[in-house]
């Protein structure tokens, strides 16, 4: 059931307890219920609600793309995109199978692959949706054998199912960030880049075609990096899940480029002139959202109807600075797949120094971290970076969300607003 | 092995014989309610003038009716009405379904409730082991005001919450309410690996086919959940006052098995903490209804 609460923005000063009340009666029950409730939160933002647009028909579309003589792949979706739309093939991000699948990927993951319970949910969901759509369109995956030892095993169990799985070999971001390490790490992923390009295409990639799309990328991550420092003056404009949205669309525009640059351009504009949207308890409290994009979109809301506003993120989506020229555009892929200027590749520790710059930036009160139940990675990455800031003084909450389509678990949703009481 | 005394815990108190005495000038004579509705159980205290009245119910699947009918229980108990309740602040579980029309009302997590009950019964506390009918927590606490500094919370498994020991009481035939005070006349150390309810059960059946007492099997039950519970401590670090709180909080053998685990003693306090939650939410209703008040009176002036 669908929030009938209709939200409205009050004035500045007016007592916290005359706002809109949020029923919360009838929960919602899965990703895509969060985000048509989102949608009608922001209808004052036709920006947000063609934002979510592009989301809901991005793979739809991608598929559409396919059956029309196209090409579509699935792909990690975050630095592959523009080698991809060089390649002229639509790069559909994995990452949309957890959040618009179906309540049956799990139990294909658990019956038929015979996944352990305590399977890491992404790995399960994503082969268990695979698996349900083995008779669409869609059936290149294109991935970086840099990806988790378990989704690595994943790969080879879809492809069993008539998928064709092209692996890329990998390298990661050496120790210390060693520069001839570095470099020598870049080339070696350059080549694979190139490699991967004759596979897929039977001649070597348009590197001015690359040197375009990186050009592409860069410009749209300036206008997203404005529309973050707008948001800092006025949070709920654009709420958490919203932002999210937003940040992941940077990493492949959901399949469609111009339609993607041209949402950004407008919401620059609606948030320049854009009226202040007052929280539901008066003041609203900055928070840091470090980790995975997450899944269950009711931790984004209740972060938001409790008072808080997650202003600072560190994803998967690198969007702080431009991406760095090198000798070569693929390269320049190469690179910042690595992490580029921030370092964010490799151990986890590379995050701590880019993770204090932009809490001090956004101002953020707490973090939240947040993976997947049954990462075993991302959990020790946790514990590393939750230690590093609880001996700074910046109290933080480590999270565990599910990947796959469902409820979030009412423990979640208690943890995330005491952080949020606690801080206020 | 000496089994304290059970308490017998009235409806009603003066705030005067139950607050710490720090805390009685910060409770205002406005009729508030607090409703803690648990996964098992649930609460309410009721603040009217100088008393606090208690009551308590089974949670049911609806807790917008358990709501209500506590607030109808409560109502029979005291004489209040209504018209006379300024603001009702729901928490726990069952607290997201909560949405009163007859009163003005909110909604804060049972963490900040239990801490700021804690608090209010017990001014010093600074730690809080909190162990309900489906969850354990641990939680810091400022005592200057009662707010929450730093808090974990064990979710992922049942280990010692009121629906394992519910399940372990079935398991040796003992009523929930028993079981711990039969943990207390163990007189051998048993060990039990699990402490997944699912997998408990065979391991509690076999120690019952060697021939094991129940009450040494109660009492291993009770040391095993306290281990996971100590480690949630020892994450955040033992500060004391240290206050033990929740559904589970009135399990003898528990609190004995905790505090052996610890090294340290839990404070008493004048109610039981079952109705910490509830407490801490009726505090944060006279707050709110405060806020309200102030807010209105600037409008009108």
């Amino acid at each position: 059931m669908l929030l009938t609460t209709e939200i409205k923005p009050i004035a500045l000063g007016q007592s916290i307890f005359s706002a809109p009340k949020i029923a919360t009666r009838q929960e919602l029950q899965n990703q895509l219920e969060y985000i048509n409730a989102s949608k009608q939160e922001h209808s004052y933002s036709p920006a947000v609600g063609k934002l979510y647009d592009l989301a809901l028909s991005y793979v739809e579309d991608a598929e559409k793309h396919a059956i029309n003589g196209g090409r579509s792949a699935w792909v990690m979706g975050i630095w592959d995109s523009p080698l991809m739309y060089a390649l002229d093939i639509v790069p559909i991000s994995l990452t949309e199978l957890g959040r618009l699948g179906s309540n049956d990927a799990m139990m294909i993951a658990e019956d038929y692959f015979q996944l352990p319970k305590e399977t890491c949910s992404m790995v399960a969901s994503v082969l268990g949706e695979w698996y349900l759509r083995r008779n669409h369109p869609v059936k290149e995956i294109i991935v970086f054998n840099r990806s988790c030892e378990p989704l690595n095993l994943g790969w080879e169990l879809i492809a069993d199912e008539g998928f064709t799985v092209h692996r890329i070999e990998t390298v990661n971001r050496p120790r210390n960030n060693d520069p001839e390490r570095l470099a020598e790490h870049v080339r070696f992923l350059a080549e694979e880049f190139e490699d991967l390009a004759i596979r897929l295409t039977g001649k070597p990639v348009d590197q001015a075609r690359v040197a375009y799309e990186i050009e592409r990328i860069n410009r749209i991550l300036g206008k997203v990096r404005k529309i973050l420092d707008l948001r800092k003056n006025n949070p709920l404009y654009i709420r958490s899940l919203a932002t999210m949205f937003l940040l992941m669309g940077s990493g492949h525009y959901f399949g469609k480029p111009e339609e993607y640059e041209a949402v950004v351009d407008l919401l620059l504009s609606e948030l320049r002139v854009a009226d202040y949207i007052q929280a539901a308890r008066g003041k609203v409290i900055p928070l840091a959202w470090v980790g995975g994009r997450g899944q269950e979109f009711g931790v984004y809301k209740t972060v938001d109807d409790c008072g808080g506003a997650i202003l600072a993120w560190s994803t998967p989506n690198v969007w702080r600075h431009d991406w760095v020229n090198a000798r070569t555009p693929l390269e320049s892929i190469a690179l910042n797949m690595l992490g580029g200027p921030e370092g964010y590749g490799g151990s986890p520790v590379h995050r701590l120094k880019p993770i204090e710059e932009l809490i001090e930036e956004y101002g953020a009160k707490g973090i939240l971290f947040y993976s997947y139940v049954g990462c075993s990675f991302a959990g020790v990455h946790q514990e590393i970076q939750r230690d590093h800031f609880h001996k700074l003084g910046i109290p933080s909450i480590s999270l565990e969300g599910s990947f796959q389509v469902g409820p979030p678990s009412g423990q979640l949703l208690t943890r995330v607003r005491a952080f949020v009481e606690m801080l206020s | 092995m000496r089994i304290p005394k059970k308490i017998k815990w009235k409806r009603y108190m003066k705030i005067n014989a139950i607050l710490a005495d720090e805390k009685v000038s910060d409770l205002r004579p406005t009729t508030v309610i607090g409703i803690d509705i648990g996964s098992r159980q649930a609460k309410a205290v009721l603040v009217h003038g100088d008393e606090i009245h208690t009551t308590i119910t089974a949670s049911g699947v609806d807790s917008q009716e358990t709501a209500e009918r506590l607030i109808k229980k409560i109502g029979r108990q005291t004489g209040i009405l209504h018209k006379d309740i300024a603001y009702v602040v729901g928490t726990g579980y069952g607290r997201i379904a909560l949405d009163f029309e007859a009163f003005p009302s909110d909604v804060v997590t049972e963490i900040s409730c239990h801490a700021m009950g804690a608090h209010f019964l017990n001014a010093g506390t600074r730690t809080i082991i909190d162990i309900g009918g489906q969850d354990s927590k641990a939680i810091k606490v400022d005592p200057d005001n009662g707010r929450v500094v730093e808090f974990v919370m064990n979710d992922k498994c049942a280990a010692g919450t009121g629906r394992f020991l519910e399940k372990v009481a079935e398991l040796l035939d003992y009523k929930l309410e028993e079981l711990g005070e039969k943990a207390l006349l163990a007189e051998k150390t048993l060990e039990v690996s699990s402490q997944c309810v699912v997998f408990a059960e065979s391991e509690i059946i076999s120690l019952k086919v060697k021939g094991e007492r129940r009450e040494d099997i109660a009492a291993a039950i009770h040391f095993a959940s306290a281990r996971r519970v100590r480690n949630l401590v020892n994450r955040l670090g033992l500060e004391p006052e240290l206050v033990f709180s929740g559904g589970v909080s009135n399990n003898q053998g528990m609190k004995r098995a905790l505090e052996e685990l610890i090294g340290h003693p839990f404070k008493t306090t004048k109610l039981d903490m079952v109705y910490a939650g509830a407490l801490g939410a009726a505090v944060f209703a006279q707050r709110y209804y405060e806020g309200v008040r102030a807010s209105t009176e600037r409008e009108v002036a």
